[in-house]
């Protein structure tokens, strides 16, 4: 199966140096790094993730499961450390650059629910890579997926396939584990250009498994691997991809709704919830707006990305 | 409580327990596209139904319903059951 992927893949290949080519023409007038080398590293990295995946696959991830332990922490450090080499790399070809905002509260996040708006493909490589344990409510889909099916299934973490109430009990044993469990609330990826449309699943688990909230704000930018264009897709400019933990909360503060019943709360948290991606977006909107070299200043622009070891 | 009863009660029991407009509650409506429910407020209507009703439910019970006549009808058959 996964050589299947990979046919596939190098299929496309072809296809995006082609796309990439047309753009590149008018690199002779523009001295800046063209499309054809960002393309080109795009490809790079798309067929080194596939490299690291079967890899893992076939040589890392048996190694994990064989050895005594605590088997699907180890396969979760495992994927957070290929991520993190990935990211190395597209850091290195310059074809993104990766701030962290928030640092501090990322120490805070055992047991919290981290909820994020979900613009772009790498948002889970990004969190897993930082979050080196990090449990995550995953798509049904992805336990079928050729490159990712096998690390899915050895590293334990939740689908929602189960149903409601057996969802809702795995985040608890994971919260009672001391585990964070990544959760992308609009359960897709934000199609470019809008606000997040929150659904209430986030705030049904937070509030029935008894979790804190740690809100992450995700700002790509130009909009990359999004929903709706192709994986070799790269704009001619180095990606600024800002990510941003915020201090993790008890629900009721940011709505309260100790006094209503499970179904009123979650709509209630839900809508709080909203309205606070809306407002971040909303200054992050007017941050932009501002003079040219007036954003970078208000980064924690990073080296490299380390993570939160104590996490 | 006869049939008629039951539905007025199911529609109020609906608007009610998930601030859903009462205009909106139509046999009709579907659950989950028009009025907007998820799979965990299957789980509690089917807890209101016990409550409405005495019959014991389980969360399956209300799994294929998709419109809220369709939950009329389980509801019809958990009472005759009874």
């Amino acid at each position: 199966m996964g050589a299947a992927n990979f046919g596939k893949l190098t299929d496309t290949l072809a296809q995006g140096a082609a796309r990439a080519a047309i753009p590149g023409r008018d690199a002779t007038c523009e001295p800046a790094p063209g499309s054809l080398w960002r393309g080109g590293a795009n490809v790079l990295c798309f067929i080194g993730f596939a490299v690291l995946a079967i890899f893992g696959t076939l040589v890392l991830l048996p190694a994990a499961l064989v050895l005594p332990g605590n088997r699907s922490r180890r396969v979760r450090r495992l994927a957070s450390l290929g991520f993190r080499i990935l990211l190395v790399f597209i850091q290195s070809f310059s074809l993104g650059k990766i701030h962290i905002e928030g640092k501090e509260n990322l120490a805070r996040a055992s047991g919290c629910l981290l909820i994020a708006n979900h613009p772009s493909f790498v948002d889970s490589l990004v969190l897993f890579a930082l979050l080196p344990e990090a449990n995550c409510i995953m798509k049904a889909v992805l336990r079928h997926h050729p490159l990712f099916a096998p690390f899915v299934h050895a590293g334990g973490y939740i689908s929602n396939a189960s149903g409601p109430l057996e969802t809702i009990a795995a985040c608890r044993r994971a919260k009672e584990n001391g585990e964070t469990i990544i959760i992308f609330p609009e359960g897709s990826r934000t199609p470019a250009d809008t606000m997040p449309r929150l659904h209430r699943g986030a705030a049904q688990i937070a509030l029935r498994a008894g979790m804190d909230i740690l809100p992450v704000t995700i700002h790509c930018d130009p909009p990359i691997l999004t929903h709706d264009r192709p994986w070799y897709y790269m704009p001619s400019r180095r990606v600024e991809y800002v990510v941003s933990f915020h201090e993790p909360r008890q629900p009721r503060a940011f709505a309260p709704t100790d006094d209503l019943s499970p179904p009123h709360a979650a709509r209630r948290l839900t809508r709080a919830l909203q309205t606070w991606f809306e407002h971040q977006f909303d200054s992050m909107h007017t941050a932009d707006i501002a003079p040219p070299s007036a954003p970078q200043s208000t980064f924690e622009a990073t080296a490299s990305l380390q993570p939160n070891r104590s996490s | 409580m006869n049939d008629e009863e039951l539905s007025a009660r199911l529609y109020r029991l609906l608007a009610e327990h998930f601030e859903l407009d009462p205009a909106k509650v139509t046999p009709e409506a579907r659950l989950y596209e028009d009025l907007g429910l998820d799979s965990i407020d299957a789980v509690d209507l089917a807890l209101a139904v016990e409550d409405l009703t005495g019959c014991e439910t389980t969360p399956n019970d209300f799994q294929n319903a998709s419109t809220v006549a369709d939950v009329e009808t389980i509801i019809r058959k958990l009472v005759a059951a009874k």
